[in-house]
């Protein structure tokens, strides 16, 4: 496995440029920026248009507009506090955000609030809510769970080298060596809250939480071994007290495996 | 033996003329023998696309896919479940495929289905809203039907009805046309706007599918009375006159094309029938069907029941304190809202009125309008089942309900677990 260069900055180093970054974002220059980037990937999947440019609503009020998202995402997208089921929003790739609030809408993700909600927005609607919680900067609520030592030992394992008896890659050869994930569709997967991590992956494994195809979290999930579930969400949890790390720019790494319409690259296996 | 054979007869035959007699006055009034006989053969509409364009937008206006569609099936292949006092009925298959759909059916199969509810597969539940499209003329349904055979043909197979007693019983259908289907002479208007209007919200539109409650036998009631019904577990208001008075000129028609005039936009069920459908009508036809519903009376006063239930002070007192520290902050502290953004909540239709459904569900579920080109960004209601318990929420139902009138109805915390599912 091999990551292109952006990562191979040492970690601290990555941390305090991403820190030095997210002191911009959230503002107007990080909002537009984001937008620019969401409409050239709404473009690329033939998703832009809708409303007039008059109608547009400001980055400040598409906080006002969209109470029904904080109310259990947090204020700012950085979800429930402690380990409650709500994961954070704030500072995921848009395009990932966007394909969740479709799979809601359309049904191939099953949580009846979220169905409820999404229910007849249009895709124009979506981007922009995926664009706002894309531009806010990162953070979660989540906190550490406790995890006993063997069990770190074999998460830890599975992140980084996969288990390649099952067939199941590293977490990191696509989320990413921080595990921040990367732009446009790959998330983070630190930060999240445990119970929110054994659910997803539990959901994959019976059909509750699908993507587009090619679907390779659902490959994956199923490969896994059912007692790994919770030790990946215990051990990641541990990971994301106070997350900050912005997910890594497009294409500087690339995937191993195909997942719905994401670059890869079968060499990277 | 033969005594008793002739007393069974001295029974039976005067039940038999009886039955004979009803019949025979019945037929009639529901339009004689020519309903059941449904044509076999005929034409096909021509496959223009100007023939299509116009079916297309009376589909829209009819609401077609709504109910032919499972969500996230298939588009027009059946199987959507209506739940009605008298079991489950699946709407039909109505793609062009030959077995399944209706791709076999001529131009007159397909007027007479939509106008006497009987096609080859039989007499078909009232589900259906025949009584409202035999208003439709020829064109009008050749050109649904032009739209329908450019769908996608599905082989989805048609579902019988899950019927209880006595719609379960063999023709039970053609009972129920016999003894509720009275089909009246179209009203007389005469100025031309409100013909229109009467015509959309009569017979396209079909509103009084939701918005009429049915008497016994779920017979519909006779003429235009719009005057409110449980349907699908939502509340589908009164629409009259007064009931509408609260809305501006013009603020009807642009409600049902998807703005949100005074702040206040679709919700619930018809939210999905504004996005899927209302959000295309033309200025023309949504004045014309404000004009009509405005001149329709209201239902005749009731007597007040003479006991009444009030909330209690305890479930007022906790009701006060969820609206101050939830609602306020958007709908402002007495209720006000902030224009241009979060409605008022004084006069709203989801607290006043007899059926508290619809708030229970808006507190529970929260709301978004359906995003639309005149609203294509709408501000959010969030949901608080995840925050307020059963008890909160009774209490902030009843607490606003007792702002618009002391002796509304109360809701209790079983009445919240019982009103906030969707079915």
């Amino acid at each position: 496995m091999r990551f292109a260069r952006s990562r191979s900055k040492p970690r601290a180093e990555r941390r305090r440029s991403t820190a030095a970054s997210t002191l911009a974002a959230g503002g107007p220059a990080a909002y537009a920026r984001q937008m620019i980037r969401l409409r050239w990937f709404l473009l690329a999947a033939g998703l832009a248009g809708g409303a007039s440019p008059a109608l547009e609503p400001a980055a400040a009020d598409m906080h006002e507009r969209l109470a029904a998202c904080t109310t259990c995402h947090g204020d700012q997208g950085q979800g429930m506090k402690g380990n409650e089921y709500y994961p954070h929003l704030a500072g995921k790739p848009a395009g990932y955000l966007l394909a969740q609030l479709q799979a809601f809408r359309d049904g191939r993700r099953a949580y009846v609030p979220m169905n409820w909600l999404m229910r007849n927005m249009d895709d124009a609607y979506l981007a922009r809510i995926a664009g706002h919680f894309a531009s806010l900067p990162p953070q979660s609520s989540a906190e550490p769970v406790p995890i006993g030592a063997a069990d770190a030992a074999r998460a830890r394992e599975l992140v980084e080298r996969g288990d390649p008896q099952r067939g199941v890659p590293a977490c990191a050869a696509c989320h990413g060596v921080d595990l921040a994930g990367l732009q446009p569709g790959v998330p983070a997967l630190i930060g999240l809250p445990p119970d929110y991590v054994v659910a997803q992956l539990g959901a994959w494994r019976t059909g509750a939480r699908t993507a587009e195809a090619p679907d390779c979290m659902a490959e994956v999930a199923r490969a896994l071994d059912p007692r790994d579930l919770r030790r990946l969400g215990d051990w990641l949890a541990t990971q994301g007290a106070g997350h900050s790390l912005a997910p890594a720019e497009a294409g500087s790494f690339s995937l191993p495996v195909a997942c719905g319409n994401l670059p890869f690259d079968e060499a990277v296996r | 033996m033969r005594r008793a054979l002739l007393a069974l007869a001295a029974v039976l035959l005067p039940l038999l003329l009886a039955l004979l007699a009803a019949i025979l006055v019945l037929l009639p009034r529901q339009g004689g023998l020519a309903p059941f006989r449904v044509p076999a053969g005929g034409s096909t509409p021509a496959d223009s696309d100007a023939l299509v364009e116009r079916g297309r937008h009376l589909a829209q206006l009819g609401n077609c896919i709504g109910c032919h569609t499972v969500r996230g099936g298939e588009p027009l292949a059946g199987g959507r479940a209506f739940k009605t006092r008298y079991g489950i009925v699946y709407s039909s298959n109505i793609t062009p495929d030959p077995e399944h759909g209706i791709g076999a059916w001529s131009s007159e199969e397909f007027r007479h289905v939509m106008r006497h509810g009987i096609s080859r597969n039989g007499v078909l539940s009232p589900v259906f809203p025949y009584a409202n499209f035999r208003h439709l003329e020829d064109g009008e349904l050749d050109a649904l039907l032009a739209w329908l055979r450019r769908a996608t043909p599905s082989t989805a197979t048609r579902q019988a009805g899950d019927y209880r007693f006595p719609a379960n019983l063999p023709w039970a259908m053609t009972g129920w046309r016999l003894l509720n289907l009275r089909p009246a002479a179209d009203a007389q208007w005469p100025d031309a706007q409100i013909a229109r209007g009467a015509r959309l919200v009569e017979g396209i539109g079909h509103c009084a599918t939701c918005h009429a409650s049915r008497g016994t036998f779920a017979a519909p009631l006779a003429g235009p009375q719009l005057w409110g019904a449980r349907n699908a577990g939502w509340y589908a208001p009164a629409l009259h006159g007064p009931a509408l008075a609260r809305f501006g000129e013009g603020a009807v028609a642009r409600y049902l094309q998807g703005g949100a005039p005074h702040d206040i936009a679709g919700y619930g069920l018809m939210a999905d029938v504004i996005a899927g459908n209302l959000r295309h009508l033309g200025d023309d036809d949504a004045r014309a069907i404000e004009a009509y519903l405005r001149r329709l009376p209201p239902p005749p006063p009731v007597r007040e029941p003479p006991l009444r239930v009030r909330a209690s002070e305890e479930s007022l007192a906790i009701g006060k304190r969820v609206y101050d520290g939830h609602c306020a902050d958007c709908h402002g502290e007495r209720g006000e809202g902030v224009a241009g953004k979060y409605p008022g909540l004084r006069g709203s239709g989801a607290i006043a009125g007899a059926d508290p459904v619809n708030l229970v569900k808006l507190v529970m579920l929260g709301a978004v309008a359906p995003s639309t080109p005149l609203n294509p960004y709408p501000y959010t209601m969030p949901p608080f089942a995840h925050s307020l318990t059963a008890k909160e929420v009774a209490g902030v139902v009843n607490f606003l309900r007792a702002q618009d009138d002391r002796n509304a109805l109360p809701v209790s915390e079983e009445d919240v677990g019982s009103m906030a599912g969707i079915e």
